[in-house]
């Protein structure tokens, strides 16, 4: 399993990280669908109030010089975007007119 | 200005009369027999993308793509020269497929079968233990090439081995408006979706050729964002029928919502020229007026939704940030859909995750689409309905309908004489 070990300033929220730091769009979004929206409201509320100081943080670094530590950080942030519209608007973690969502594949 | 004055949409059917009103067939969504005409008269017959010219930046790039309408696949390749060129990708020898399929970076074309290799340009270059073979002519096994061509960055390629016209005459008008228009601005940061859908390439093409559809489908994601009390239906600014090529402009709300929570954390954290979702959020404000966008320069323009001829999508928003879906029929019933998205290239950590965001709304809004279409194929095909009827903000897929099916009407006329 990839390291997701966070940086020491947000090392409360490992045991997030050890789940949700994924590096692509398509593992994230089949980690959403492998939820249920209890589990995803849980996550979202646990990151929600601090996902600005979390940007703040990483943006003191260029983008392309981040650590290992500060890089499973960004992932983590990036699922809190990819479980957004199931908590937000559908309150189901897949689509709710029944497409299966699985189907539809990421490149990135 | 009024807002009432904004919204004096035209009729669309008032300004294109010719197209009349009424029901249409189902027909060319569910038969066959259709189908293998369509295959044989416009996908062998037209001028189809395949790629951007910024995929294959350099000598030895190239993309292999198998294209199931068209029974091929091919090899799109730079040469040396810097030029663009187009071949089926089909060994000499055996006709073993001499790339795999996807994109690489190459000195010389080897075929995997018997090690035959061509140059970049086409060209055979080596046959190993040639001694062997009898009598070849190496000057007329080069790859056979298939005709390509750029639009506005777009690599296009045509199976007629005669292409009744060039790619400038196939894009038009509608290409020289659009042509400006800066599709390369963000070739750096493209998004990617994949899906094979339950239904004919047409059908969903449907889907993208009118915002009627948006108060309905995507209630609960940005119908409430573009529609409003003066407009509750997203009619269009415009649009504008070309010979096969059409287009539509889009306002977004008059009335725009400030983003609230997360999402004014990600518009907050993003680029100041905005993202997606920002534009929507914003409304006219902070729209600029790139070209090839915004035909009636309404201050309310949100973005605007072409239809390449034949199987092509595009919603252009500002600047060069843009959704391009292409519809590759695999069967009657069966499409490979094909998503790419262009959005700027995060710089920060906080613009990434604002990028992430909208990216993952706007998929989000694509998959809302998706059981529709499906469900929509499934009802035609079952035949108890065998008419559509259409509404005046349909008359996108009404103008398909109809150049479908003279494309098709000519070509069964040339053949029987």
């Amino acid at each position: 399993m990839a390291d997701r070990t966070l940086p020491g300033l947000f090392a409360h929220l490992q045991p997030l990280a050890d789940s949700w730091s994924l590096p692509t769009e398509r593992e994230r979004h089949r980690r959403r669908l492998a939820s249920t929206i209890v589990e995803l409201d849980t996550v979202y509320n646990r990151l929600l109030p601090e996902i600005e100081a979390i940007l703040t943080f990483l943006n003191q670094r260029a983008l392309d010089a981040l650590t290992d530590e500060e890089s499973a950080l960004l992932l983590l942030t990036l699922s809190l975007a990819e479980i957004a519209p199931a908590v937000q608007i559908f309150r189901e973690p897949g689509n709710p007119d029944g497409f299966d969502t699985a189907r539809f594949l990421a490149s990135q | 200005m009024a807002v009432s004055d904004q919204w004096a949409f035209p009729r669309l059917h008032d300004k294109y009369p010719e197209l009349g009103t009424g029901p249409l067939s189902t027909e060319p969504y569910v038969s066959a027999e259709h189908f293998e005409r369509e295959r044989e008269h416009i996908f062998r017959k037209s001028w189809l993308i395949i790629g951007r010219v910024e995929e294959i930046a350099g000598p030895g790039d190239y993309l292999a793509i198998d294209i199931e309408i068209a029974k091929a696949s091919i090899l799109i390749v730079r040469d040396r020269e810097g030029g663009i060129r187009g071949f089926y990708n089909q060994c000499s020898h055996r006709s073993g497929k001499v790339m795999r399929e996807g994109k690489g970076q190459c000195k010389l074309l080897q075929c995997p079968y018997h090690g035959w290799v061509y140059n970049l340009d086409g060209s055979l270059r080596g046959i190993p233990d040639e001694k062997g073979f009898f009598d070849l002519d190496k000057a007329m096994l080069g790859l056979a090439p298939i005709a390509t061509d750029v639009w506005a960055g777009f690599i296009f390629v045509n199976f007629d081995p005669n292409p009744s016209e060039s790619l400038a005459q196939f894009m038009g008008e509608f290409g020289a408006w659009l042509g400006d228009y800066p599709f390369g601005a963000y070739a750096d940061n493209m998004a990617e979706w994949r899906v094979e859908l339950k239904c004919n390439w047409k059908t969903i093409k449907d889907a993208f050729q009118e915002p009627f559809h948006l108060t309905f489908v995507h209630h609960r994601t940005i119908g409430g964002i573009y529609g409003n009390s003066s407009n509750p239906f997203n009619y269009v600014l415009d649009c504008l029928l070309y010979d096969r090529h059409h287009s539509m402009s889009q306002p977004g709300s008059d009335t725009p919502v400030e983003p609230q929570g997360l999402a004014k954390i990600a518009r907050d954290f993003g680029p100041a020229e905005g993202q997606h979702a920002a534009s929507l959020a914003t409304g006219a404000s902070d729209v600029r007026f790139t070209p090839g966008t915004n035909p009636t320069r309404n201050p309310n323009w949100d973005v605007d939704l072409h239809g390449l001829f034949p199987n092509v999508t595009m919603n252009t928003f500002a600047g060069g940030r843009y959704l391009i879906n292409f519809l590759w029929p695999l069967a009657v019933d069966r499409t490979l859909w094909i998503a790419r998205a262009y959005f700027p290239r995060p710089k920060s950590a906080g613009e990434l995750f604002s990028y992430e965001f909208n990216k993952v709304f706007l998929r989000d809004i694509l998959m809302e689409d998706v059981s529709v279409v499906e469900g929509t194929q499934q009802g035609m095909a079952s035949g108890g309905k065998t008419l559509i009827n259409l509404h005046e903000q349909e008359i996108m897929v009404r103008h398909d309908h109809k150049v479908i099916g003279e494309v098709l009407r000519k070509a069964a006329e040339s053949e029987h004489g």
